[in-house]
Parts: structure tokens; sequence; C-alpha cells
């Protein structure tokens, strides 16, 4: 296992490598100077022509690389031209908002999609089958956008009964001990901030969990199906074993590792930063600074960003192929 | 009789003193002001802050020599007057006595003078842009006590004074024993002796500040103001009718309605500071609009009235000028000739020209919204369907915000025709403005037309050169004139700013005068 892991890992280099090597070069070569935003409405061609010298822009590309290359194995992601700061400190600054959004959202989507998946496979075809069915269609299909929008309308302008925007009541915020609002309240023991948290991140959690929902409801559903067909469920019934046991203990189990997958790669989606629904609550989450550094052709960020996303799309991958080989002892590495 | 009128006199005397006391308890001077803005700040030092969210933070935490109010005009801050010399170029300066940084450092002279030899040209970095604007005609400067600091100019300058009201940019004061601490550090945990001190930023998601009480320039009239990251609109307006920001600017057009029509909301209007253009790229050689007939024939052939109610209902003011009418020379509407929409006169001049037909051309826009142009690339599509009408074939080339600005700095022009662009006033000065066509800014600069008339560069000259901003007036009024006759841009229209505040704050007004980045926020005063 460890070695499997290991060489994982090792696969990985070249793969992360190479997607930062495609957006280092698509950025030089597609996106315009980043010295005239810098220098504003003032800016003059000297002064144009000087700042882009200071920011050893106007290197050959190939050099610019080489510097670049340098810099990241020496664990230098770069520094954000507009901030100033480096891009590993503001991307982990800015990783438990995007951490805490995701496994929210996910463990949302997980509890409720997997549960209605299984009793729509139990009860195929019935008419909560068919209700669910649609529904999740509907669930993937709004466009998170609009599903946000309308949610703040109806909850926080209309009913006032949730925040609009933001992630912590400044009036009662959580002291700052790992970054996480959630864990930090509990550390600190100031319930009245975790309720306050967990209001915050109810109307982003529900707009992204809303989509997949859908998408492992119907993972759920085709699996149990396929599942509850086998030999060994008719022989689990067979022997009077009850209904709950049968499909939770032997045909979920069985059924989760599709499942798994795509709880696994909705995660790893949602880890790299989820823009849509960042912009929309004013969440402070890595997916807004990417983009936001595309549009202000930040390079370091974006290159920062990508790699990220890189990497914990390798991860998430590894980690879920971990799993399986905990769900199903006949896997093994 | 007169014991019972001095006793109605006491109880009025007495139920007057009550309604004071209810007047001023009925604001809470400790409260917070929730502001908000679409990105993060860039920059907290004001030699690098440049954009708008950066310069509500910069021009709230530092003070100037001189300070702008509310309307544009000037007032003295750090400096408590000023002399000039009978040469017209040599300023002394006489500092308030006492104003201490929110460090404790002492704001003298000689504080002052370590802040200009940061700033000044020749000490610059290439990231301070408005360093050679606001010293790039100074010749010297000296503290030559504590509370006296000299000027001497290179030459006489009209914009002077008002240049150094830019508190919020690099004329902004820092603490010299702050940033030498840590001069990298500076930018995020900034030092100034304006009306609030810096508490926190967390990227991404806030910028706090609280009351400085030593403030020199009076009480603050509330607690802090915490700045708070709000990328998307939409949410922003639903946080100012659920109470969760106070004041926005940059208002959307289609939220102004529904904000009007919102209880908890209040709404201000003022006349923008900027204006919308349609620019001849370098038109001395563009084989069409070298000559002025076709420029005149684009003009006439437009309906900026129609189109400018049709993208922006009633937002826009008409371009009588390319001054805005809160500036300087600008409020002369009546004597302005801009150039009508008249189809008849635009295709008489295209036949005159050689082109009875009309002809093709190309124009370069962007895909965002901008203060002067909140239609974005719809602004383009409207003008392409007016000129149309008489026969003039516009090909649009949409492009991201910063794909469009290096291409409309890029020198030579290459592959378009017309521009349209904007510009929004970063000083009250016309000159601001009228720069935008000065000789200096061809090839590369801010000169996009490539405009070099001499008699408008003796106006704009002699504006700049003029003993005092009052004398100055009448030229910038006969350079905006001569850009009417001329036609190296046509100005589209002047777009208003929206203000709104949630209805806890109590003077909002105050927040008037279309100077966004110099509203002082210190004088506005929210409900309990």
């Amino acid at each position: 296992m460890l070695k499997y892991t290991l060489k994982r890992l090792l696969m990985a280099i070249p793969v992360v490598w190479g997607i930062v090597t495609i957006v280092f070069v698509l950025m030089r070569v597609f996106s315009a100077n980043p010295a005239y935003l810098m220098l504003g409405q003032r800016a003059t061609a000297e002064r144009v022509a000087e700042l882009t010298a200071y920011l050893g822009l106007d290197k050959p590309i190939l050099t610019q690389y080489g510097i670049f290359l340098k810099q990241l194995f020496q664990g230098d992601w770069g520094t954000s031209l507009f901030s100033g700061q480096p891009v590993m400190t503001e991307l982990l600054g800015r990783m438990p908002a995007t951490i805490e959004l995701a496994l929210f959202a996910v463990f949302i989507a997980s509890i409720i999609g997997i549960v209605l998946g299984v009793i729509c496979a139990v009860k195929q075809n019935s008419p909560l089958d068919r209700v669910c069915q649609v529904a999740g269609l509907a669930g993937i299909s709004l466009p998170r956008f609009w599903l946000g929008l309308m949610l703040i309308i109806s909850f926080a302008v209309n009913m006032g009964i949730l925040p609009v925007s933001g992630r912590f009541d400044f009036m009662n915020q959580p002291e700052h001990v790992t970054g996480f609002m959630i864990l930090d309240s509990i550390i600190t023991g100031n319930w009245k901030a975790l309720g306050s948290t967990l209001k915050y991140l109810t109307l982003p959690g529900i707009t992204i969990a809303i989509s997949s929902v859908g998408t492992i409801m119907r993972y759920t559903r085709s699996t149990m199906l396929e599942t509850i067909r086998q030999d060994y469920i008719r022989t689990a019934r067979a022997k009077g074993l009850r209904e709950t046991t049968v499909v939770v203990r032997h045909a979920l189990k069985n059924a989760l590792i599709p499942i798994i997958t795509v709880i696994g790669m909705e995660l790893g989606g949602l880890l790299g930063g989820s823009v849509l629904t960042e912009t929309i609550f004013a969440w402070p989450g890595v997916g807004k600074y990417v983009v936001d550094g595309i549009n202000n052709s930040d390079y370091a960020v974006v290159q920062g960003g990508c790699m990220l996303v890189a990497v914990v799309s390798v991860l998430m991958n590894l980690v879920v192929d971990l799993l399986y080989a905990s769900l199903d002892p006949r896997i093994r590495y | 009789m007169k014991k019972l009128l001095t006793a109605l006199l006491a109880c009025l005397m007495v139920l007057s003193c009550f309604a004071g006391a209810s007047a001023e308890e009925a604001y809470n001077p400790d409260a917070i002001l929730y502001l908000t803005c679409t990105n993060d700040p860039t920059h907290l030092d004001p030699a690098l802050a440049t954009d708008g969210q950066s310069t509500i933070l910069t021009g709230s935490l530092y003070s100037a020599l001189i300070g702008y109010n509310q309307d544009g005009t000037l007032f003295m801050d750090v400096a408590e007057s000023y002399d000039v010399a009978d040469d017209g170029v040599t300023y002394t300066f006489h500092i308030r006595d006492g104003i201490k940084f929110h460090d404790g450092t002492p704001c003298d002279a000689k504080a002052v003078e370590w802040n200009w030899n940061r700033v000044s040209p020749a000490n610059a970095t290439a990231d301070m842009t408005y360093s050679s604007v606001l010293f790039g005609n100074v010749e010297s400067f000296e503290a030559t006590d504590d509370l006296t600091f000299v000027v001497k100019l290179k030459e006489t300058d009209s914009t002077f004074l008002t240049l150094q009201g830019s508190n919020s940019l690099a004329a902004g004061l820092v603490s010299p024993t702050a940033y030498e601490a840590d001069p990298e550090g500076f930018d995020r945990n900034p030092v100034g002796c304006g009306p609030y001190k810096f508490v926190k930023w967390e990227a991404g998601q806030y910028v706090q500040l609280e009351r400085y009480d030593d403030y020199h320039g009076g009480k603050v009239e509330n607690g802090g103001i915490i700045l708070r990251v709000i990328p998307e609109t939409s949410t922003a307006v639903s946080e100012l009718m659920t109470g969760g920001i106070d004041i926005m600017d940059s208002i959307a057009m289609d939220q102004v309605e529904l904000l009007e029509a919102a209880d908890s909301v209040k709404i201000f209007t003022v006349p923008g500071n900027n204006l919308s253009l349609l620019s001849f790229a370098d038109f001395d050689k563009n084989p069409l609009f070298s000559d002025i007939r076709l420029r005149q024939a684009v003009c006439y052939a437009l309906d900026m009235d129609s189109i400018n109610k049709a993208l922006y209902g009633d937002k826009m003011d008409p371009g009588y000028s390319v001054l805005p009418t809160c500036m300087q020379a600008g409020d002369r509407i009546d004597e302005y000739t801009p150039i009508g929409y008249d189809t008849e006169k635009a295709k008489e001049l295209m036949t005159e020209a050689g082109y009875p037909d009309g002809f093709e051309c190309t124009l370069l826009t962007y895909n965002v919204t901008k203060g002067y142009n909140p239609a974005g690339e719809q602004l383009a599509v409207q003008i392409a369907a007016e000129l149309e009408k008489v026969g003039i074939k516009v090909n649009i080339q949409i492009l991201p915000w910063s794909e469009f600005v290096e291409k409309m700095y890029a020198d030579p022009v290459e592959g378009y025709d017309m521009i349209l662009h904007g510009w929004g006033a970063d000083y009250n000065d016309s000159s601001n403005i009228i720069s935008l066509w000065a000789t200096s800014e061809v090839g590369g600069g801010l000169n996009h037309s490539g405009y070099t008339d001499p008699e408008f560069e003796e106006y704009y000259q002699s504006a700049l050169h003029s003993p005092s901003y009052e004398e100055a007036g009448e030229f910038y009024f006969k350079a905006a004139q001569k850009l009417n006759e001329d036609v190296p841009s046509y100005c589209l229209g002047h777009c208003k700013s929206y203000i709104a505040t949630s209805q806890s704050i109590l003077n909002g007004e105050g927040l008037l005068g279309g100077w966004g980045n110099y509203a002082h926020y210190w004088m506005i005063k929210k409900a309990q």
C-alpha cells in the first residue's frame, strides 16, 4: 500500500509539472501585460516599460520559465503582482474557507443523495422514485448562479432568517486559530459564533449541495439497482435477514465504490474552488482568487492556483483509490 | 402676564434642550460603517494606490497638506495656510502644530519633507504611478523649520494646489517611523494621520479601520469603517436592503430602480466626474478619419440622446463638452457648440469627402461595465446600429478589459479606426481631462486620437501655467471648445453617480459631490 501510494505520488509530479507548464505558456502568450492594469489609467508608455522590466516580464519566455522552475524547486510559488504577497500564503489563507464550504456541501449532499438513491432503488418506479428522479435532474440542471441568488432573495431578503453573504458575523467572530470557523468556534468554546458560522454556511452550502445531491442520488440509485439484483442479496434475503440489514449492510456496502468515486470527484472539484458560489456569497475561497488572477493577468496567482487544483485533484483520486481497498477486501495494491 | 411669558420661555428653553439632546442621541458615535467593494483593495500605501477600492481606504487613512471638500473645492488640511511668493513658483506651507500620525510620530514639516523625498520622481519606484503627475513640476522642497515647508516649482502651475489635495494618492502623508521600520510590510500595515487608523486586512473578506480620536480635522462621528469585499453587486444590493452594509456606490443601472423602490434604502444622485468617449484612433495616420468631414459625419450620425436614453435611462448627462458640469469650465453648457444629431448633414459631409455611399471601419471596445459606461459593450452595438443608418458599416472588436487596455495604449495603432473608451477624473482639476489630448501624451500615452493641434496645446499650456486655478478656467473652456470643433474624439456623455445608503445612515447626503474617493466618511452619522 505504501509503495503504491509513493508510486502514485511520484507519477503525479509530471502531471502537475505538465499542467503548470501549459498554464505558464498560455498566460504569457494570450494574456495582456499586467503592467497596464497595475499602473491604472495614468499609465504612460515609459512607466509601463519600466514596470515591465522591473517585473522581469521583458525577459525571453524561456528565461522567465527557468526562473519560475528554479523558484518552484525552492518552494516559492511566486508573488502576486497586484497584492505583492506570496501566492502560497494567499492560497493557504483562502483554503480553509474553500475546504469548509466543500466539506459542508458534500456532507449534506452525500447524506441526502445516498439516502434518496437507496430509497429510489428499493422502491424503483414508485411515485417517490419518479419525483426524486425529476428533482435530481432539476438540481443538476439549475444554474448555481441563479439558484444562489434565489436562495438569497427568499431566505435572506424576504424571510430574513439567514445572512446574505460572508463567512461570519462581524459582531460575533470566533478567534482565529486554524482558519476553519467551525473548528475555531469549538476550540475557543464560542458556541454563539458556532451557531452564526453555521448560519453563514447554510445558503452557499445548500447552493452547491443541491446540484451534487442529484448526481450522487442518481449514481447511488443505478449502482444499488445493479447490486440488489445480485445472487448474494437473494441469498441474504433467503437467510431471513431484515430488509434494512440486506439493503444497508449487504447491498449498499457493495455499491459504495462507484458512489465514493463520484463523491471524491465532487469534493475534488469543489476543493479547487467553486467560483460562482464564492462570487455570489462573497465567500473568500481560492476559486474567486484565481479568477481575479486571470482577469488581472496576475501570472503567479493563476499558476499557483492551477497547481493547487492539480495537486488536489491528484490527491483526491489517490484517496478514492485507497478507500476502495478499505471498502472492498478483494482490492489490494 | 410678564410672569406667564417668562414661564413659557423657560418651558420652551427646557423643551429645546430636550429636543437637542434627542437629536444628539439619535446617532451612535461608535457605530461601524459597513461599505462594500467588488474586489480586494490592491494597496494601502498611498504612493501605490490607483484603484477605486484602495483609494476609498487611503482617502480615510491619510491626510495631505491640502484636502478636498465634498464638492471638490480645497480646504487646508495638514497645512493651516500657505503663501505664494511674487515669483509665482515658491510656495511656503505653514504646518499645523501638534498633528501626530497614528503611531504618535509628529506630522511636522520634517515628516512632510521625508514623504516628498519618498515619492518624488527622482526616488519613486516604477509602480508609483502618480509620482510624476503630482510632483513632476516640483524643482525643490525643504523643511526650513519644524512647521514651515517651502516648495519651489519649475514653472507656474495652476494645478499644483489641487494636485496636493490627492490625499488618497501619492500626496497622502505616511508615518516615516512606521515606514522605515518595515518598508516591505507598510502596504499591509499602513500608518497615516487621517481620521481613521488601520486595524486589519483579511484578504478577500474585509478591511477594518477604526476612529482616530486625535484626528486634527475634527470629531469623527462614527466608530470606524469596515470595507467588505462583495464581488457580486446583486448580493451587495441584498446586503444593503437587509442592513448588512450601510453605503454602496457604483450601482449598476438595473439595480437603481430596485433600490429606489426599496423602503429600507435611500438613494442619492450626483453629476459624474467622468466622460464616455468615441475617439478616432491616431486619426492623422488614418486613411478615413484624417479627413475632418468624416469624423464630423460620424458624430452627426449619432443620436446620442436616444442612445443614452435607451441604454442608461436618465443616468447619462449630455456631452456638451468633454468637461463634466461638476468641473471647472464644464458648467458653461450654454456657451459650448457641440455637434448635434443631423443625418442629412452627415450624408452631405460624406459626399463631400468622396464617400457618398458610406464606408467601412473598425471599432475597438471592451466587455465590462465602467463607471462612465454602465452598459458595457452594448454601447458599441448601439453606435454601430446608428451609423449603419447612414451607410457607415462598423465592425466591432470586443476585447476583455486587460487586452483592451494593452491594445489601446499600443503604439502604433493597429487593426482599428475608432475606439470606445472613457475616463474618470482622479482629481478635481480640468487639466485632468484636457490632458487626454495633450501633445506630450501622443504615442503610447493617453492621447489615443494622436491629436496635436498647436492652438489647443497653447490653451492647455496656458491653463496649466496660469498663476491661479480661477484664471485657468477660461483657457480650459477654450480648449474644450476647440475639441468640439476639431473632433479628435466625440464626447458621448457624462454618467451620473449613484450612492445608496441604508435608512440608518442619517446624513448620507454628506457623501455627495461626485468625488467618491474623497468621501468624508468620518462625518457620517449612523442611527443607534
